[in-house]
């Protein structure tokens, strides 16, 4: 502890911190356009500056985002002569920036478009500004007078466009670029660097010339920039803003809320004007995400534009769907469904939830099927994919609720990272490896058959023929351990190099370390086939037993694909005893045996593989009753569309990857007759003839404390703190498993092996229909081929090409890229509302599909 | 092995007489090669190219050294060189210039352009002599060898040399940055020293290495300079080779291993900051202090930075001059422009340094003022001419020679300099050096806005490019008021 004397007060503060963080903690106006709270100093702006005396260093005018508080110094912020130097800095700054309202003391009097008292029309400067009363230099101007101070270097007949300002950069959907209104704090530069480790952004030119730059100079989209946000947080300026809400995005209200388009589940503060969300922050409480977030928590709830919304209910009318008043939807989806279920008794129903809905929802959705409908058919469409992990691990680990806590990877030593690509699927866990990695000199070794962001910062990157992930890892837990369970072939397709280096570093970790800090396996499963990501899920147990024996369940991160998996699950949306799974509701269907079928948000057509089993399934109902808060091309099949409002206007908890329970509030009244799932699942179940009365979220929410172990009431939940774990501790049960081999190679000209995975631009909702801002982008429009393969099947870059399985046909562009093993074949998703999933088999198959591939004939 | 064995390895020239020919950038800028070829064919092996010996305004020249007589006849475009022809041959009875008959032993430029080039010349020179006396010593005991002849920081600001080697001591061993860069206009000394006597700044290193305990160093050579770097590694090379370098050629094993990099160039890059970033890769810009690079500066590690100059003046730590001596860069408006070496002892003044670079019959018809440390420096005044010289006044020692009346213009240009080479990290000097040439170019002259913008960017600048952008702006202001009185630009046209 330090005693210092801070403008004639005395305080205790800790010896050693940077100057500018305590000042601000202790309430003092300061300017500090340059510092980022954590970062080290910068030191450019120079707008910091206070009067220390009683520290090492002369005594007198110094910057306080340099200086570190010592005992016995006294500092003073208010001091007429450190007054005038910050005017006098920012009086600079404001000299070649579109400001002079700044130094106006009539500002508040004026209008866009007013006669000013010294210019013509107001026309540019803050009053027009998108950054008017939320801007960081606008503050700091306030903070030091500058109405009063007068604008000793630019004369009054000067206008700010000297020269024509350099042009904005407005060419994509998500970050807009406006260089005129930067200030040179390269706050933006070092957030993208040391916070982001994306480096997308660098300092061109010098002196007065000195200007951001992204990536090589061009626009922003064609930088590495992945659209994070991180800058626009940081930057005190109008330069860098979101373009979706850049006019809009003055806040009256912020509401605490989740992200659920994964299951990291980092918590977003809505900013809310007249009761829609017009901005994203971060919100600090998710201690893994903390000021951290991805493009689709910060833009997602946009990519739907709000004219795509389904805001009313619909229901089958001869052929169409057509708007219905609620109740009358709900009336009518009761009715068809108590006609099946007269007729074809209760196990011709069967239920499919959604992996992002809430707990609360999900809990109501259980209900509904076991106590309105009387079936056990119950299920989401990745439920076999998770349940083939949890086994994994009840088998591995004694327990599939583990212990690791996301918030130690950023303190791990050894990181072994299994999956498809997580700077995509799960950005801000990518995030933390990387944070591993470049601040703590982390090893990295990467399990994934694709190239990945995360590939440059890997010690080694292992790279499997698709389908050899497990056999990998296993490769790896063998390194450690000669136990007779871990016997298994080398892994196709991985180098002999990289696996030795990766071998030497899964080898040079502290084995049983007593700390968690030691060692991590983080693992995101094979979101297709249940089989696959079983494999992979017990080599991955395998390897953290291999590395930590009974201590192992603490360092085994398991990121679930979607936001609630976990919660989802818990509250019991999965099939009963010997009850169907979603592939088998989805063949009983076809078979005629399930006749009707209720779905909450989720599009099996878009996320389960097989979708021609799933649309002549959906075709053949008597009855499909979906809920959805927009219309997905499940809901062209359905009879009664179930307005929902969007997951942004509705409360709940999410139970998120290390089952943290996370809460989420409103942002957003209904539109429309939108109203949120617990109260469409209430009426529908009252209709069906139960008797659901839940006032509000927090009710449900009771209810589950009551019958699901380890919740707690709504209002107990500490959001991201509140964990749902084992009440005794898992250690202690470990077992290594064998791993299925992986399938023999095929033939050579068996055709190549097709991967897919969900892109970062697609939140959920803008992936079930279409996102206009991921369309923008152009970033999902190609397969993407190694060129080896390509060559081999006569294909240049960018040709037009058709794979083919025998019984599809995908039509799309070519791209060359040697990030693809060689033999394998990568297609967006998101291409083509999820075109790529009819290649698959509906139960996901145990080897991936392969494809012929050609180029399109030239019609 | 020891010194005289390393000089007996390397015997070198042994005829009586030589023709040294002043290659070096300035001979090449003006073309010496073909003189330089033509005495090859005359005098045979006796000729060799030698850099610039300071005479810089003598290019193209040669000198003829015989015992007892050393002789350079300048401008050979203009002479020819049959006077040096005749001199070659014994018969030449002239006095030769004083330049070329000083006694040169002893000082900072006594081998400097007047070698042919080789270790072996400059053993034979001396070279050499004060490291390995060095090495024989404990490293507390150079550093106060170093202390005793109050050596002050030659890049400029006159830090006192044995304090700095002193705090780079105790801990982490240094490692040692040698500034070359000297991008500042008008300063030329680091790179007459690289050309024409490497072997001095070679042995700086040993004995600033010995003192400190650093065992790698790294020389940053302005990307530019391309002779002088040429020059300095071919001295690397030679210094290796005879075991000078990483062997025990002088006596006690040395085991520093010496890099050589170059920058893009630019004022600021001569910061010392701004090179460790360079050198790291990193944009060239300043980092804040402290941390002092004594404690963490190349990569982190505790880390010595020396001008080429301070660490040739070390050499002469067993035999210091009576006064200390200064490397002095003339130019401008005299008729000898060049390096000089000043013996800062009080009695010499700018008027004695100049009396020496006005050159009989070249004399222009007057100097105005002195422009001294270039676009952070001041002028001095005619009127001043008659004040003794002071270390910590000449700075890195450039100066410039104005005719009368230019005092305007030039303020002018250096602030246009200062703008153009501000690196724009900190606000003050990014934003403020482009008003201050505003504020000069306005047609009237607002003094009390120009004096508060010199105040705030000298006091919040984040370096000295910026701390001293104003200096010769209020140091004109202050010497030349009557320039002034229309605004700079009005009194330049
Ligand atoms: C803008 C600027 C330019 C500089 N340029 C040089 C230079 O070209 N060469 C040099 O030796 N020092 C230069 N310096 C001074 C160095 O920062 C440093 O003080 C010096 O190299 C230390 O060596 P010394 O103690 O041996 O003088 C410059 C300083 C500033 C602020
Ligand atoms: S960026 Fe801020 S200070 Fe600049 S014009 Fe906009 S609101 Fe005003
Ligand atoms: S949005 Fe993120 S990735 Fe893009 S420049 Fe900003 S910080 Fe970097
Ligand atoms: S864009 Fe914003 S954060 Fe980046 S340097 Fe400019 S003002 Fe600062
Ligand atoms: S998608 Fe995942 S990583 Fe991105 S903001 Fe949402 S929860 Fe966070
Ligand atoms: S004073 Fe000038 S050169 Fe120095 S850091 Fe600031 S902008 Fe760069
Ligand atoms: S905050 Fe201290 S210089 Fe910018």
């Amino acid at each position: 502890m330090a005693k210092i004397t801070l403008n004639g007060a005395e305080i205790e503060v800790d010896e050693g911190r940077q100057l500018v963080e305590v000042l601000k903690e202790q309430g003092v106006a300061i300017t500090n356009l340059c510092y980022i709270d954590g970062l080290e100093p910068y030191a450019g702006c120079r707008t910091c500056l206070v009067n220390i005396e009683g520290a090492p260093g002369p005594p007198g005018i110094q910057l306080s985002c340099t200086s570190r508080t010592v005992d016995g110094m006294t500092v003073d912020t208010e001091t007429p002569a450190v007054k005038q130097a910050r005017q006098q800095v920012i009086s600079l700054i404001d000299a070649n920036h579109p400001d002079r309202c700044l130094t106006c003391h009539r500002r508040v009097h004026c209008m866009p478009g007013d006669i000013c008292l010294r210019d013509d029309v107001v026309s540019h400067r803050c009053l027009t500004c998108a950054k008017n009363y939320r801007c960081e230099l606008q503050i700091a101007n306030e903070m030091l007078d500058m109405g009063e101070f007068d604008e000793p270097w630019v004369g009054e007949e000067r206008s700010y466009y000297e020269t024509a300002p350099p042009e904005p950069d407005r060419a994509n959907p998500y970050l807009e670029f406006d260089p005129q209104m930067c200030i040179i704090c390269t706050r933006c530069v070092r957030a993208c660097a040391d916070i982001r480790h994306t480096d997308a952004i660098t300092l061109a030119g010098k002196g007065f010339q000195t200007r951001i730059a992204f990536g090589t100079g061009g626009a922003v989209h064609e930088s590495d920039c992945d659209f994070c946000g991180a800058c626009i947080d940081v930057c005190p300026t109008a330069t860098l803003m979101e373009k979706p809400n850049k006019w809009v995005g003055r806040a009256d209200e912020w509401v605490s809320s989740v992200c659920n388009s994964c299951s990291v589940g980092c918590t977003l503060a809505y900013g809310t004007a007249g009761g829609r969300p017009v901005i994203v922050r971060p919100d600090r409480i998710n201690p893994v995400s903390r000021e951290q977030i991805c493009v689709r928590g910060r833009f997602g709830y946009t990519a739907v534009p709000e004219r795509d919304r389904l805001t009313r209910s619909l229901a089958r009318r001869g052929n169409n769907l057509l708007p219905v008043p609620a109740e009358e939807a709900v009336a009518d989806a009761a009715r068809m469904l108590t006609a099946v279920r007269r007729e074809h008794g209760s196990d011709a129903i069967a239920v499919l939830g959604s992996p992002l809905a809430t707990n609360e929802e999900a809990y109501l959705l259980a209900r509904l099927a076991r106590e309105a409908l009387g079936t056990q058919h119950i299920d989401f469409s990745h439920g076999a994919v998770h349940r083939a992990v949890t086994a994994a691990f009840r088998d591995g680990l004694g327990s599939e609720r583990l212990p690791a806590s996301l918030t130690d990877v950023e303190q791990t030593q050894t990181i072994v990272v299994v999956g498809g690509d997580i700077e995509q699927s799960h950005q801000v866990i990518s995030l933390r490896v990387k944070d591993a990695v470049v601040k703590r000199g982390a090893k990295l070794v990467l399990v994934s058959s694709r190239w990945g962001e995360l590939v440059p910062f890997a010690t080694a990157w292992l790279q499997p023929s698709p389908g050899h992930e497990a056999a990998t890892v296993q490769a790896l837990a063998r390194a450690l351990s000669d136990d007779p369970a871990l016997a298994g072939q080398p892994p196709a397709g991985v180098d002999g190099d990289a696996l030795a280096t990766a071998t030497e570093t899964v080898q040079a970790i502290s084995s049983n370390g007593e700390d968690a800090a030691g060692f991590a396996v983080v693992f995101a499963p094979d979101a297709v086939s249940s089989q696959r990501a079983s494999d992979q899920a017990r080599a991955s147990a395998n390897l953290a037993i291999a590395a930590r024996g009974d201590e192992a369940a603490s360092s085994l991160h398991y990121l679930p694909t979607d936001a609630n998996v976990h919660g989802v699950a818990d509250m019991g949306v999965a099939p009963g005893d010997g009850a169907r799974s979603f592939a088998e509701i989805i063949a009983a269907a076809q078979a005629g045996e399930v006749r009707a079928l209720v779905i909450h948000g989720d599009n099996p057509l878009l996320n389960a593989p097989g979708s021609d089993d799933t649309r002549t399934a959906l075709e053949s109902l008597d009855a499909l009753v979906v809920i959805d808060s927009v219309r997905s091309t499940a809901g062209e099949h359905a009879d009664v569309v179930l307005a929902e409002l969007p997951f942004f206007a509705r409360t709940g908890t999410l139970t998120n990857a290390d089952r943290r329970v996370v809460r989420s509030f409103a942002a957003a009244g209904p539109r429309g007759e939108e109203r949120p799932g617990i109260e469409i699942l209430s009426a529908l179940a009252n209709a069906l003839g139960g008797i659901f009365r839940y006032d509000g979220a927090a009710d449900v929410t009771a209810d589950i404390a009551e019958h699901v172990a380890g919740y707690v009431p709504f209002l107990q939940v500490a959001s991201g703190r509140t964990r749902v774990l084992e009440a005794e501790g898992v250690a202690g049960t470990t077992r290594l498993q064998p791993v299925a081999a992986a399938g023999a190679d095929a033939e050579p000209g068996a055709g190549l092996t097709v991967l897919t995975g969900r892109s970062l631009f697609t939140s959920w909702e803008g992936a079930s229909i279409r996102s206009e801002q991921a369309d923008q982008l152009h970033r999902e429009e190609s397969a993407v081929i190694n060129p080896r393969d390509a060559e081999a099947a006569g294909v240049r870059d960018g040709d037009e090409i058709v794979l083919s399985d025998g019984r599809h046909e995908l039509r799309i562009a070519a791209r060359f890229d040697d990030g693809v093993a060689p033999g394998s074949v990568y297609v967006p998703h998101y291409y083509d509302a999820g075109a790529v999933m009819a290649l698959f088999p509906l139960d996901g198959g145990t080897a991936a599909p392969r494809v012929q591939v050609r180029a399109l004939q030239p019609a | 092995m020891t010194l005289d064995a390393l000089r007996a390895a390397h015997p070198g020239f042994e005829g009586e007489v030589r023709v040294l020919v002043h290659g070096g950038t300035c001979g090449h800028a003006v073309g010496v090669a073909p003189h330089g070829g033509f005495l090859r064919q005359s005098a045979g092996d006796a000729c060799a190219e030698a850099a610039c010996d300071g005479a810089c305004w003598a290019a193209p020249a040669a000198t003829v050294l015989r015992p007892g007589h050393s002789h350079r006849f300048a401008r050979l475009d203009e002479t020819g060189v049959e006077p040096l022809l005749t001199c070659l041959a014994g018969s030449c009875d002239a006095r030769a210039d004083d330049r070329g008959e000083r006694e040169h032993r002893g000082g900072l430029m006594s081998r400097l352009g007047r070698t042919d080039g080789t270790l072996a010349g400059a053993l034979a020179a001396g070279a050499y002599e004060a490291a390995a006396r060095a090495l024989a010593m404990a490293p507390a005991e150079v550093i106060d060898a170093v202390e005793a002849m109050e050596l002050t920081g030659r890049g400029g600001a006159h830090f006192p040399t044995g304090q700095k080697w002193c705090f780079a001591t105790g801990g982490e061993p240094p490692v040692l940055v040698v500034n070359a860069e000297e991008g500042e206009p008008g300063v030329f000394k680091d790179r007459h020293m690289l050309e024409g006597d490497p072997h001095r700044v070679i042995e700086g290193m040993l004995i600033a290495a010995h003192a400190t305990g650093a065992t790698d160093a790294c020389v940053y050579i302005n990307g530019q300079a391309r002779r002088a770097r040429a020059a300095f590694e071919h001295a690397l090379a030679e210094a290796a080779e005879a075991g000078i370098l990483g062997g025990d050629a002088l006596g006690a094993a040395v085991a520093l291993t010496i890099e050589v990099r170059s920058g893009a160039g630019g004022y600021v890059c001569g910061e010392e900051t701004v090179i460790l970033n360079s050198i790291e890769g990193q944009r060239p810009v300043p980092r804040f202090k402290p941390p002092q690079i004594t404690e963490a500066g190349l990569f982190g590690r505790p880390t010595l930075l020396n001008n080429v100059e301070t660490l040739a003046a070390a050499t002469l730590l067993f035999d210091p001059p009576a006064a200390p001596p200064k490397l002095v860069p003339l130019s401008g408006a005299v008729a000898r422009p060049g390096l000089y070496e000043v013996a800062v002892d009080g009695q010499a003044t700018w008027g004695s340094l100049l009396e020496a670079a006005r050159g009989g019959a070249h004399a222009p018809p007057g100097v105005g003022s002195l422009l001294v440390g270039g676009p952070s420096g001041v002028f001095v005044a005619a009127e001043q001419f008659d004040e003794p010289l002071e270390m910590a006044a000449l700075g890195a020692g450039g100066l410039v020679a104005l005719a009368p009346g230019g005092e305007a213009n030039v303020t002018l240009e250096l602030a246009r300099y200062n703008a153009r080479e501000s690196c724009g990290e900190c606000t003050p000097c990014r934003e403020g050096t482009v008003r201050l040439v505003e504020l000069l170019e306005a047609p009237s002259l607002d003094r009390p806005k120009l004096d508060e913008l010199i105040d705030v960017i000298t006091e919040a600048s984040l370096c000295q490019l910026g701390g001293m952008a104003g200096r010769p702006i209020a140091s004109a202001l202050a010497t030349f008021p009557q320039a002034f009185s229309n605004g700079a630009a009005g009194a330049a046209e």
